[in-house]
């Protein structure tokens, strides 16, 4: 490639007669870009996004999705029966690391593989835990899965709370958002992308919450601002008080499992809620 | 030249990596190699903080199912960002549709301590990325792909395919506006 010999001096460059204020911001935005955690994230996303793939090229759409946990498996094993001590930062190595997200849910924490195994769709990686981690419970919500639900393979049986009731009733402002995407009707492929976009930002947070917890209550945020009452919307509430716990932030992690328990009275998540911030009760 | 999707599954990720062309980087090598100015590059195309994971996630996800038809003449580094710019575009669509749907900020979200001394600089690239929201957007690919990402214009031309003059106008245009809109900030002040 020749230097442009003809390209103008950048306004970055102390000698042209750019402002100094626009100078700076421009070095400013030059500076920006991801964490080392956020990095990381990216990467095994990438990844198992990439794997799924190839996967999902050869098989057909039902096998695909009980193909697509195997990936990750054989490397995942030694860092399954460390999970609860191993941190993503273990994982993540300098290539693209697959199947991961299945090894770093720890099993009493596996709310969101079970949860993506009800709401999921083909792009569902985290079987192993689903099925290991029984003490999660489903939420039960099969309006929330949408169109998606016809998509949902056949995963694993889920077990149901029997204590709590099903389909927790929501206020009018919860509604809003959900009621807005079937008045005003995306191609469905566009739901499948927001649910898949929802998914991935939680698992993110997910894996997060093992040794990264400000990361995993960044990801929540960055879930709650563009899925505020996305199908996931409890889901992110469970990650997000754990991730306060695991931060020290208490009286936060009380205040916002106080607003789960107004926003979601039914919800299926309510006793694992208060187990969290109960820990944490003085 | 594409490894049997197959073997990507049996042999773990080297295997997914279909090399574009003898002697050209892996996928894992071009992720690691580009993924920091992808980020940085789609927030300056107006992706909103809160997507540019997922753009980013977008981003490598088309560049690796189009790595082995990428044309090998061409520098890796303009396909890759030729990538950017259209999913950039794609989410600065959705951006709008969705602004309507966006809330405040929890007030349990403080900034870290680490961060603190960053503030003033953030501030400064806000200022500078909020300018470049009101910019034309074709205007606005040409300048962040040259004034930030350094690319030679030629290269940038390649990039958002135009001819290299109306590359070169559109960086003008570009310039004028933030000239202009620095010059009413600085005169408030």
């Amino acid at each position: 490639m020749n230097d442009g010999v003809f390209d103008p001096d950048r306004l970055a460059k102390r000698a042209t007669p750019a402002s100094a204020l626009l100078r700076e911001d421009l070095l400013a935005v030059r500076d920006l870009g991801p964490t080392k955690e956020q990095l990381r994230a990216l990467e095994v996303a990438v990844g198992a996004a990439v794997a799924t793939a190839a996967v999902a090229g050869v098989t057909a759409t039902a096998a695909a999705s009980s193909t697509a946990p195997s990936v990750g498996v054989a490397s995942s094993t030694a860092a399954m029966s460390a999970a609860a001590t191993v941190a993503p930062a273990a994982v993540g190595g300098s290539a693209i690391t697959f199947g991961v997200s299945a090894a770093l849910l720890k099993g009493g924490a596996a709310v969101l593989a079970v949860a993506l195994s009800v709401a999921g769709g083909r792009a569902w990686i985290g079987a192993p835990s689903s099925r290991t981690g029984g003490r999660a419970p489903i939420p039960a919500r099969a309006s929330g899965a949408g169109p998606l639900e016809q998509a949902r393979p056949a995963g694993p049986a889920v077990p149901r709370p029997l204590e709590d009731s099903p389909a927790p009733p929501r206020d009018p402002g919860v509604m809003a958002a959900p009621a807005r995407a079937t008045a005003n009707p995306p191609a469905p492929s566009t739901e499948g992308r927001s649910m898949a976009a929802e998914r991935r930002l939680l698992d993110r947070a997910q894996r997060a919450l093992d040794g990264a917890p400000a990361a995993a209550l960044a990801a929540t945020e960055a879930h709650r601002r563009r899925f505020s009452d996305g199908a996931l919307a409890e889901e992110r509430e469970v990650i997000a008080v754990g991730a306060l716990v695991s931060l020290g932030r208490e009286d936060d992690a009380r205040a916002r499992a106080a607003a789960f328990a107004q926003r979601y009275p039914g919800s299926a998540y309510a006793r694992r809620m208060r187990a969290l911030v109960g820990s944490t009760a003085k | 030249m594409v490894a049997p999707p197959t073997s990507g599954a049996a042999c773990g990720p080297a295997c997914a990596a279909a090399p574009a062309a003898p002697g050209a980087l892996t996928f894992p090598e071009i992720f690691a190699t580009y993924a920091p100015f992808v980020w940085r590059a789609l927030l300056g195309l107006g992706v909103r903080e809160a997507d540019v994971a997922d753009a980013s996630q977008q981003t490598f996800l088309v560049v690796h199912g189009k790595l082995d038809r990428v044309d090998p003449t061409s520098p890796v580094r303009t396909f890759i960002y030729a990538v950017c710019l259209r999913v950039a575009a794609d989410w600065r669509r959705r951006a709008h549709v969705r602004r309507e749907l966006l809330v405040e900020r929890l007030p349990d979200q403080r900034i870290a301590p680490t961060q603190e001394s960053h503030v003033a600089s953030r501030e400064g690239a806000d200022r500078l990325l909020a300018a470049l929201d009101r910019m034309d957007p074709a205007q606005r690919e040409v300048f962040v792909l040259y004034e930030l990402e350094e690319l030679d214009m030629s290269e940038v031309a390649r990039a958002v395919s135009c001819p290299l003059p109306t590359a070169y106008s559109r960086l003008r245009a570009a310039r004028r506006q933030l000239a202009a809109a620095y010059g009413d900030i600085e005169e408030r002040d």
